[in-house]
């Protein structure tokens, strides 16, 4: 223990004295430490951290699966409670939806992200109420009388925290409704939500084909497992389809840990290219240190020298040259947490911002965990960094070494390890900057994606109508007509719709087949996007109107339904003939035949990065829709146009919140949130790689540099020009630049085939990646070389000959 | 064996060059008694470096034999090499090669750390030869505080402070003035007399007459 204190206060009072070289090697290690944990505190976050609920290993989520959806979509409510009926697996079965919950008490309606549930859910969750209860069995039957649970933030900020909140009395989506509960502080089950309702479905009342799918779970009974709970309901499930021939055909059900609904296949793809990723920035940190040390060692080579002759053993000296790195390593690790935490911390706050459904359990910030892996991942980049050179500090020539005095001889070469390492770290440079090449032109091309129309210059607001205050479809279209008559009175308003879905929002579909088509033998029909308009709709988002006509005033409830088609379906549907007159079949029954009287643009109803599907667009006087959305075409500031929408609305009904009240681009510019993301962190990471590999062929030149000055000394007072100095360092760069850049090209073929799952418009082995990083980091090796060389070619003979 | 400190037969030393093998120890035998002061000389290239680094086991691709009190150093793994150098050998340098990141107390303390001894032994140890050595007033300085000839005062204390029979010393007033040599080679020939062999590489006639014997050396072989 003595001898361990000893060498380390020796080894910290060297590191001390040595503060260039500690600063150099703690930045570059706090890089890579810190890019390394960065990705791993979105792996704590996501797979690591245990979810916030009792045995959370029971919780199971219960989706369907097809070949045609291999990763799982809701469950219909029907064959949901016909599985609950019959299965042994679970205690019993519960679900939940999402839906807009508005709520009135005295004062104007507020609208909250709310849960829709099965009144078991809290209770099978397993998270007690802070005051009064949850739900209990009846409560999500249909009629029966509405109550809710809020969570603690609604609780703390609209009712002050009074514990007199239990049986308070308030409108919920219009209905009257008790808050029975309060959830405990940091409660927001499922995602971020504050507010729980009883969904009351009637399921008698609605056929399989039209009750809303729901997010299904189950907590498994004592003893049962999985794969059991798998087979049984795989078996119920056959039996419910059997019985229902024209229902879900080629389904199954998928049951998986409810854990496992955060961690898709996706997810852990991009957590993986990023782990990947961010190691290779710590690698290449680590050839960094090792080149350093190494560096360190030649000119310690007398001092180590001195060591052994003074009976200092091989392990002494390997001990003395690790310790020093792992020192520095850790210390680079504890800055890295700071850097991972406010990394992790800044992409929490743009997931949660991007509306992308962000846990509200889930932290990408730094805990012990963490902690533990930076310090535990920087000692062991400390010991990869340390062992050569440490091996070669122990096994130097003693002899030479104590000839060797305190300066350097004329010809010192740090080597060929040392030549090693960088074309090591040019290779990895490559292959992260071909990544962040890669993911960053993904986001380039998104930019240039156009959602179909123009955006610019609208305002939208989501409004929803309630069956209790609008009971039948005549009333509910009245208050959408008058209020888009108030908008459209608004000065400066140019053109104004009423819709189900503006451009990149993201709209319902449904099942469709055309005319004189047969039903399929099989259930399989095709599948398009269906969006409500008023006739406005073109004109307000300027979608060109590609043949036939738009929708008019006479397209009325007492008219034959009608129907505009995408662009996107007209080619898929009637390839080289006009669309224009023909009839499409939507349903899986084919009940509803629209004759198409126009075809227009493609508008995106989804992300950007989708593929472009079909779409129907609908006018809402032949249809129905209790939520939708008021969008406003202005020739100047949209956002200008808030205050006078609301004030629209609230001169039709001053009792409906309006929501989402922004301009139409910020869906766009959210739908491209995802890829950003991905493309800023690969960008950061390619850019420290670049960095980290020139400040390693700048750092190993410069020393060699300084090393030789005799030597170029000498030459120079032999009579080499400043274009041979030059030449002479520059070229001993640009050599390891031949052999790192094909290596590192080949390891970004394999980057990008890990990516190829998130990079939108662009493909995975782009030449301008593949070409331009190449070039780029020539240049930068190629600069990075120069300004040692230029300071080679400008070294005095006279005082260099002097120099020791 | 016999009970010499030092017993060479045959030694011999090469470097494969370009231009063929050359050799800088040839057929080197000799045999130094404990106690023993002795001064290797000759001309530059002679080979006194190069037998200095066989003898303080700095360099171990030699021929023939080496005996270190009675120990066969030829036949010996690194490990026990090592082991027997700490015993017995301490080392003084021509450019002092004291640790410029370390004290004075501490530039002594580094061997007996090298040799496992216990922090309270060392404390004990280090004092005793502040105190010897007359430096106590100098222990906290740097060796970029000292002037060469207490450099070497102090190069000299480190070699003895793990109590060595047999110091090796590479021109040790080399890079000193006259004084300062002088009162560098009067404590080696005190340490001498204390009992401590001791090998002196040097060009200087005066340094070589501190000791009782002269082994010179020309072109690898010994001379005479």
């Amino acid at each position: 223990m003595s001898r361990l204190w000893f060498d380390l206060k020796m080894t910290m009072r060297a590191l001390v004295r040595s503060y260039g070289f500690v600063a150099i090697a703690v930045t570059v290690m706090a890089l890579g430490v810190g890019a390394t944990t960065f990705a791993f505190t979105a792996i704590n976050g996501v797979v690591l951290t245990p979810l916030p609920y009792p045995e959370p290993e029971e919780l199971v989520h219960i989706e369907l699966a097809s070949a045609d959806e291999p990763n799982g979509f809701e469950i219909g409510l029907h064959d949901l409670a016909d599985l609950g009926a019959q299965q042994t697996s679970f205690e019993s079965l519960f679900a939940y939806y999402n839906g807009t919950v508005n709520v009135s008490g005295d004062e104007q309606p507020v609208r909250y992200d709310g849960i829709f549930v099965s009144a078991n859910a809290l209770e099978q969750i397993g998270v007690a109420p802070e005051l009064g209860r949850v739900f209990v069995e009846g409560e999500d039957a249909p009629g029966a009388p509405l109550s809710v649970v809020i969570g603690w933030n609604l609780w703390q900020q609209d009712y002050g925290g009074t514990p007199a909140i239990v049986g308070t009395q308030v409108r919920v989506n219009g209905t009257p409704a008790t808050i029975v509960g309060v959830m405990p502080r940091g409660f927001q089950w499922p995602v971020r939500n504050d507010i729980w309702v009883p969904m009351q479905q009637d399921l008698d009342a609605l056929p399989r084909g039209e009750a809303i799918t729901v997010e299904g779970f189950g907590r498994l009974r004592e003893g049962v497992s999985l794969e059991q709970a798998r087979a049984e309901f795989a078996t119920l499930y056959a039996a419910i389809l059997a019985d229902n021939p024209d229902w879900n055909v080629g389904a199954t059900t998928d049951l998986n840990e409810y854990r496992d609904e955060f961690v898709g296949n996706q997810t852990m793809g991009i957590l993986s290219a990023m782990q990947v990723a961010t190691f290779l920035v710590l690698l290449i940190a680590c050839a960094n240190v090792a080149n350093l040390i190494l560096a360190r060692t030649v000119s310690r080579r007398r001092e180590l020298s001195v060591r052994t002759a003074l009976g200092a053993s091989r392990w002494r000296l390997v001990a003395g040259t690790l310790s020093e790195s792992i020192l520095v390593s850790i210390a680079g690790g504890l800055i890295g947490i700071s850097i991972a935490h406010a990394g992790g911390k800044a992409v929490e706050r743009y997931l949660i911002e991007s509306g992308d459904g962000f846990p509200y359990w889930m932290s990408f910030g730094a805990d012990l965990r963490v902690a533990v892996f930076a310090i535990g991942i920087a000692a062991l980049a400390g010991l990869i960094a340390g062992v050569v050179p440490a091996l070669r500090a122990a096994r130097s020539d003693v002899t030479e070494g104590l000839k060797a005095g305190g300066g350097g001889g004329t010809s010192v070469s740090l080597g060929k390890l040392t030549r090693t390492l960088i074309t090591v770290e040019i290779a990895l440079s490559c292959a992260l900057l071909v990544g962040g090449a890669l993911t960053v032109r993904s986001v380039v091309n998104l930019q240039y994606v156009s959602p179909g129309g123009d955006v610019t210059g609208v305002m939208t607001g989501r409004i929803g109508l309630f069956a209790s205050d609008y009971p039948d479809e005549v009333s509910r279209r009245q208050f959408w007509e008058r209020l888009e008559a108030r908008v459209a009175e608004i000065p400066g308003v140019t053109a104004t719709t009423v819709t189900t879905s503006i451009p990149t929002y993201g709209s319902g579909g449904n099942a469709y087949r055309l005319d004189g088509q047969e039903p399929s033998p099989d259930g399989r029909y095709p599948f398009t996007r269906t969006v409500v308009v008023t006739p406005g709709y073109l004109d307000t988002f300027k979608v060109p109107l590609l043949a036939g006509r738009d929708f008019s005033v006479t397209d009325n409830a007492d008219a034959q339904p009608v129907a505009l088609i995408n662009k996107t379906f007209a080619e898929r549907a009637f390839p080289g003939e006009s669309a224009v007159g023909k009839r499409v079949l939507l349903g899986r029954e084919g009940d509803l035949a629209l004759t198409i009287v126009g075809v227009v643009g493609d508008v995106y109803h989804s992300n950007l990065d989708n593929d472009m599907m079909p779409a129907v667009y609908q006018p809402l006087a032949q249809t129905d829709a209790r939520f939708m959305t008021i969008a406003a075409r202005t020739p100047g500031d949209e956002a200008a146009l808030a205050g006078p929408v609301r004030e629209a609305l609230r001169s039709v009904n001053p009792d409906l919140p309006i929501y989402w009240l922004q301009p139409a681009q910020v869906w766009v510019d959210q739908s491209r949130s995802g890829p950003r993301l991905l493309g800023m962190i690969f960008g950061v990471f390619g850019i420290a790689a670049v960095l980290l590999a020139s400040v390693g062929v700048y750092g190993v030149l410069a020393f060699t540099v300084a090393q030789r000055t005799r030597e170029f000394g000498v030459r120079r007072a032999l009579g080499a020009d400043n274009g041979r100095i030059v030449n002479l360092v520059v070229r001993q760069g640009a050599f390891q630049l031949l052999v790192g850049l094909p290596i590192g090209l080949i390891l970004a073929f394999g980057l990008g085939q890990m990516l190829q799952g998130v990079l939108a418009n662009v493909s995975s082995i782009d030449p301008v990646s593949f070409l331009g990083v190449p070039l780029l980091l020539a240049l930068v090796v190629i600069a990075a070389s120069f300004v040692p060389a230029r300071r080679a070619s400008r070294i005095d003979p006279m005082e260099a000959l002097r120099h020791e | 064996m016999s009970d010499a400190m030092i017993s060479l037969k045959s030694v011999e030393r090469s470097y494969e060059t370009k231009a063929g093998r050359t050799w800088v120890l040839r057929q080197v035998s000799l045999d130094i008694a404990p106690g023993e002061f002795v001064s290797v000389m000759g001309p530059s290239g002679a080979g006194k470096s190069t037998l200095l680094s066989i003898l303080g086991m700095f360099d171990s691709d030699f021929g023939g034999e080496y005996w270190l009190a009675g120990q066969p150093v030829h036949e010996l793994p690194h490990k026990k090499r090592a082991e027997l150098g700490r015993k017995h050998i301490g080392f003084v340098f021509q450019q002092y090669h004291l640790l410029d990141d370390l004290t004075v107390y501490e530039n002594l303390e580094i061997p007996l750390s090298y040799r496992d001894v216990v922090r309270s032994e060392r404390q004990s140890i280090v004092a005793d030869m502040l105190d010897r050595f007359g430096i106590v007033g100098k222990k906290d300085l740097y060796p970029s505080q000292l002037s060469g000839g207490q450099q070497q005062l102090v190069a000299v204390a480190r070699a003895m402070v793990a109590s060595p029979d047999l110091i090796l010393a590479d021109e040790p007033t080399g890079a000193l003035h006259s004084d300062h040599g002088r009162m560098i080679m009067q404590t080696l020939k005190q340490l001498n007399d204390d009992g401590t062999t001791i090998v002196q590489v040097t060009h200087s006639e005066e340094n070589a007459g501190y000791g009782n014997r002269v082994i010179r050396l020309r072109d690898g072989w010994l001379d005479g």
